[in-house]
């Protein structure tokens, strides 16, 4: 009953909108990103420290993504942690950290790739990786650049507040050769739509 | 009357011949064949001494080896001929072993860019970017590729010319799958990226290195083509008008009607159109009420009303519809 009152209201207010704009000559749609004027919605800023290389017992579980054995899905992974820092920073640490032995699944992350930073911004996760990643990274192939940048997409916008991820190397905008994805701006997962896997 | 008559010698012969020009003009084509110049694509092991008719190319240990940017250019020479002799005018963002636009290698976004500005200063009606695939040595398959929020057209095409490489290559069948490539979101006209093969599969990548398979291949992708244009998708689906908004320029989003009212008339006096909407949050698990200035195709036009209105003191952003587009695409599943 809320969701018909709801929809109706939107309705209305759609109506109304339709009357008023003439910009686009078209009745506006939803937004997908949080603008930057939401009063209740202020921007986050969160500077990680390093991660503690001790090995303690787990303190939180964190939601990872892998590409499954053939490349055609991602298997979600519920996988406790005793990583540092933010929810963000530690989901990556266990992705970087690779799929459980025996999974089958495929490896996320280029060999060797490190969580150098990371940062949540106005619902943007800024993800600074080490060069690793770019040397690593799959010459060609659709499945192959799927396997990697997926799951980082998917894993980094499963933590609470982030719905974009912005990826650099040491800083700087990267270009993998061979990649047939645009790094000059944020990944969503619209990038990759509908490829996780029933439970 | 000429076009009732060609309509009806189409439908006499089209079953035979797949008479590109049953409905209007044959829609020019753009071929992009991937890779090229510095970035070789995806590298495959071949037996030693592999005749391949492409230049042949060797690992740091002397395997003889083949490169994912000469399987796609060879490919690409193939599907030109083909359409061609079709009468389909065709287009290629590289002919030779360089970059797209066949400039010695840049950037792998500028490489990506010079593709799509290629396709869309030609007018072309139809983008088909040729590549092959890799994973693990096991995986095999064909898949094709479109973009879910661009132009409807796209997964037609990618549909049709998809069930076409299937049956000719007689791999497993991985689906017609949709991923934000560059080419397929900075296209104009319907675009697909088709990817044949695996070459990391040492038995596909033989495959790939035979000129009669890469024929078919070739052959296969153009049949779909022709049957797109056969069955007036063209005119159905057209170019960029109709693929619909995708970015949202909003003036801000307010919890309360009287704010976002105050926001909408100082938007409206500073000569801008707004409207008001009331949307639900997925965040804030809430409806707001946003004060939405325009709608765009493309994210520049949609930059600019943004830069107009920042000019003039009015908070604005730009919002992707993608994520949550309602939009399905009405092309065959």
């Amino acid at each position: 009953m809320a969701r018909i009152v709801i929809a109706l209201l939107a309705l209305i207010m759609g109506v109304m909108a339709l009357a008023a704009c003439g910009e686009s000559g078209a009745e506006p749609q939803a937004s997908t990103q949080a603008p930057t004027t939401v009063p209740t919605e202020s921007p986050a800023v969160t500077t990680v420290p390093p991660p503690s290389t001790n090995t303690s017992a787990p303190t939180r579980t964190v939601t990872l993504y892998f590409a499954d054995a053939e490349g055609q899905q991602l298997i979600e992974e519920a996988r406790p942690t005793a990583a540092t820092g933010s929810d963000l920073r530690a989901a990556l640490v266990e992705l970087a950290n690779g799929p459980a032995q025996g999974s089958g699944r495929q490896p996320a992350l280029p060999q060797g790739s490190a969580i150098v930073g990371t940062n949540i911004q106005g619902g943007e996760a800024l993800v600074n990786l080490s060069a690793e990643f770019t040397q690593g990274y799959p010459s060609g192939g659709a499945a192959a650049e799927f396997a990697v940048l997926a799951p980082l997409v998917y894993t980094a916008t499963a933590v609470a507040g982030v719905e974009r991820v912005r990826i650099t190397v040491d800083g700087q905008t990267p270009a993998p050769a061979g990649s047939q994805f645009d790094w000059s701006t944020a990944f969503t997962r619209a990038d990759f739509p509908d490829v996780v896997a029933a439970p | 009357m000429k076009r009732l008559n060609l309509l009806v010698i189409a439908g006499v012969v089209g079953t035979l011949t797949w008479s590109a020009s049953a409905i209007g003009a044959p829609p020019l084509v753009a071929i992009d064949a991937g890779h090229g110049g510095a970035d070789s694509g995806a590298v495959g092991v071949l037996p030693p001494g592999t005749q391949t008719g492409l230049p042949a190319r060797f690992d740091k240990d002397g395997q003889t080896v083949l490169y994912e940017k000469d399987v796609t250019l060879d490919v690409a020479h193939r599907l030109n001929a083909f359409l061609l002799a079709r009468g389909v005018p065709t287009v290629m963002t590289r002919t030779q072993d360089l970059a797209g636009g066949d400039v010695p290698s840049t950037t792998v976004t500028a490489d990506l860019r010079a593709r799509v500005d290629i396709a869309n200063a030609a007018g072309a009606r139809l983008f088909v970017s040729i590549h092959e695939n890799a994973l693990a040595s096991t995986t095999q398959g064909t898949e094709t590729f479109h973009f879910y929020y661009a132009n409807p057209g796209a997964r037609a095409l990618a549909v049709l010319v998809h069930q076409e490489v299937v049956t000719a290559l007689g791999l497993p069948d991985r689906g017609v799958k949709t991923a934000g490539f560059y080419v397929l979101k900075n296209t104009r006209m319907p675009a697909i990226l088709v990817e044949g093969a695996f070459l990391s599969n040492p038995a596909e990548a033989l495959l790939l290195a035979d000129p009669d398979v890469r024929q078919r291949l070739a052959d296969a992708v153009g049949t779909g083509v022709l049957r797109y244009s056969a069955a007036g998708y063209d005119a159905i689906y057209g170019i960029a008008q109709n693929v619909g908004p995708r970015y949202q320029v909003n003036a801000g989003a307010f919890r309360k009607l009287g704010v976002a009212r105050a926001r909408y008339r100082q938007v409206r006096r500073n000569g801008f159109s707004a409207g008001i909407r009331s949307e639900f949050h997925a965040k804030l698990r809430r409806n707001l009420f946003y004060v939405v200035a325009g709608k765009f195709t493309y994210r520049d036009n949609a930059q600019m009303l943004q830069k107009r209105m920042r000019a003039k003191r009015i908070p604005a952003n730009v919002a992707s519809l993608a994520k949550r587009s309602r939009v399905v695409p009405s092309s065959p599943r």
